[in-house]
């Protein structure tokens, strides 16, 4: 009896996110496979538009709403969602590989005794199993992991996949859920910077490092990336000397990012930091030490002083008016 | 307190990782207790540092070789360690989870500390198992710690921000980093490392039974190799660079 596919949605901000679109795209193909059909769980308080939205995509979506739902929790989306899975027969489910996404799919597959493969970048069907290819040791190898329980859990790298086809309307069904008290309580949320975008879901990523000299010049950057609709990385160094935040830091102590398009500015290329970028599509990179190991791995390689190069890269950009 | 700290020791972040013939080699790789979980073991020594007592326990699973990672850990100030000793490497999280769950169940520490990911194998998923099969909460990819009447406040990024969360101690609690600075161990603390006790315990000993894992590495490959890509003097071949960024590359 084929078994079908479940794809956990994220949103935020009243939005479905861009990852879950890809997740279900990837749950379409994989449904494909087995001859089975793509359902959505989407769970939050005051959500039935999103609901509504992802039935587009997939045969069944599945709303559970709760007022203690309205943050997410791991605990109290696992409360929510176990049962359900529990008396359902999936055969793989799927989650973007973005924090919570990571964070939720642990706990799923901890609650649920099953195997996870997180942060992958394809996905098959295998003797009627799924198999998945993902990054290990931070990029410097691939693995090909067979998962045998059933269900498997899987979460895929942003912007890796392809996003969703519409299909033909599918139903929304409401769940009943009970979610009793939670252990982990949020008390406060810091907004630190309204509307950044997040690195690890941008299509663009525009990264400075120590090339820059001086924090300031980090402003360059943020010009840059704004003339082009991307969003700012840093490497450890700038991390480190505490020119920006943490949250910045691309790399294998970082975070890994897969956009379409990454631009490396005075920034050396250490193993470490092509760790975190290396998967990028399109590497621009501009260095005034020709020696720089990110020319090996850049598409396309500017040997210049970032301070001269830069302002006018952001002027052509400003130019195409591309965002 | 009790804080019993999850180390994991695997191939140091500058190892070259080799691959033949669909399998890793890790035979000439250098091994060290991972960054996260560094930043683990430092949180623990600082909060009993700050609280005038304590004690700060390490717990390791894996080969003889790991031994030395414990030392490192002993030698930065824990005041002992569990070792579960295994013939190889185990690579199966919930194995690693359940062998780590019955250490911890002797031990029964009020906080549990690990880094929120190793680094080899880049799972994140040890520190939840570990959780779940004890019974108690977890917080992951927390940056900031504060401890108080038996509660645990936690800051972990989200996006655009950071929030602030409550869990009741006992609990898991998994570093990020920013978290702290990880000490170096003095030659003073290398030095009483060598006495500090290390209880050495097989799975066997803890009554724990490995079933088949729930997944397999099937093989290993180096990731592509990326071809040259063109090179550029100078700020004026900007200009042209952004050209081909939109008509060659299409990214634009």
């Amino acid at each position: 009896m084929p078994k079908d596919v479940l794809v956990i949605a994220e949103h935020r901000g009243g939005k479905i996110k861009k990852v879950t679109t890809e997740a279900i795209g990837a749950a379409q193909s994989l449904a494909e496979a087995l001859r089975s059909s793509v359902h959505i769980a989407v769970l939050g308080s005051g959500v039935e538009d999103l609901a509504d939205e992802l039935s587009r995509y997939g045969r069944q979506v599945f709303l559970l709403e709760d007022p203690k739902l309205e943050f997410y929790s791991n605990d109290g989306y696992a409360q929510a969602l176990a049962p359900f899975i529990r008396s359902r027969d999936y055969s793989i489910m799927l989650l973007g590989a973005t924090p919570t996404g990571r964070d939720l799919s642990a706990m799923l597959a901890a609650r649920l005794e099953v195997s996870l493969a997180p942060d992958c970048t394809a996905l098959q069907i295998e003797n009627g199993k799924l198999a998945v290819t993902r990054p290990v040791f931070a990029g410097k190898a691939i693995a090909k992991v067979a998962i045998n329980t059933t269900p498997a859990i899987a979460t895929i790298r942003p912007n890796t996949f392809p996003v969703a086809e519409n299909s033909d309307g599918g139903t929304v069904e409401r769940i009943p859920c009970t979610v009793g008290d939670l252990r982990v309580v949020i008390k406060e949320v810091v907004q630190k910077a309204a509307g950044r975008m997040e690195l690890t879901e941008a299509d663009i990523v525009v990264s400075g490092g120590r090339g820059l000299k001086e924090p300031g010049n980090y402003r360059l950057i943020e010009e840059l990336a704004e003339a082009i609709g991307g969003a700012t990385g840093a490497s450890r160094a700038i991390v480190d000397a505490e020119w920006v935040d943490h949250s910045m830091q691309v790399g294998q102590t970082g975070k890994t990012v897969s956009p379409k398009l990454y631009i490396a500015i005075g920034i050396s290329g250490a193993i470490q930091h092509l760790a975190g970028m290396s998967s990028s599509k399109v590497i621009v990179a501009i260095n005034n030490n020709p020696d720089a190991p990110i020319f090996k791995v850049a598409d396309y390689g500017i040997v210049a002083d970032a301070m001269d190069a830069v302002p006018l890269m952001i002027e052509e950009f400003r130019k195409l008016a591309v965002h | 307190m009790k804080i019993a700290v999850l180390v994991k020791y695997c191939p140091d972040s500058e190892a070259m990782v080799k691959v033949m013939a669909g399998k890793l080699d890790l035979s000439e790789v250098k091994f060290s207790v991972g960054p996260y979980d560094e930043y683990a073991s430092e949180e623990a020594l600082r909060i009993v540092e700050k609280a005038g007592e304590g004690e700060v326990v390490i717990l390791n699973v894996g080969p003889e070789r790991n031994n030395k990672g414990i030392k490192d850990e002993l030698a930065r100030g824990a005041h002992r360690a569990v070792h579960v000793l295994t013939e190889e490497e185990v690579r199966c999280p919930e194995h690693v989870a359940r062998l780590l769950a019955a250490a911890l169940k002797e031990e029964n520490p009020d906080l549990i500390l690990c880094g929120w990911k190793g680094i080899d194998f880049d799972l994140g998923t040890v520190g939840t198992l570990v959780a779940e099969r004890l019974g108690v909460p977890i917080v992951s990819v927390v940056t900031r710690l504060e401890l108080s009447d038996g509660k645990a406040r936690c800051t972990r990024p989200v996006d655009g921000g950071d929030e602030i969360i409550e869990v009741s101690l006992p609990a898991v609690i998994a570093a990020q980093k920013g978290l702290n600075e990880p000490r170096y161990p003095s030659l003073k603390g290398i030095m009483a490392a060598k006495k500090k006790p290390v209880k050495v315990v097989t799975p066997a000993e803890l009554g724990v039974e490995l079933s088949p894992a729930g997944s397999e590495y099937i093989s290993f490959e180096k990731p592509a190799a990326k071809q040259a890509g063109k090179r550029f003097e100078g700020r004026e071949s900007v200009p042209e660079v952004v050209r081909l960024l939109r008509e060659e590359a299409k990214v634009l």
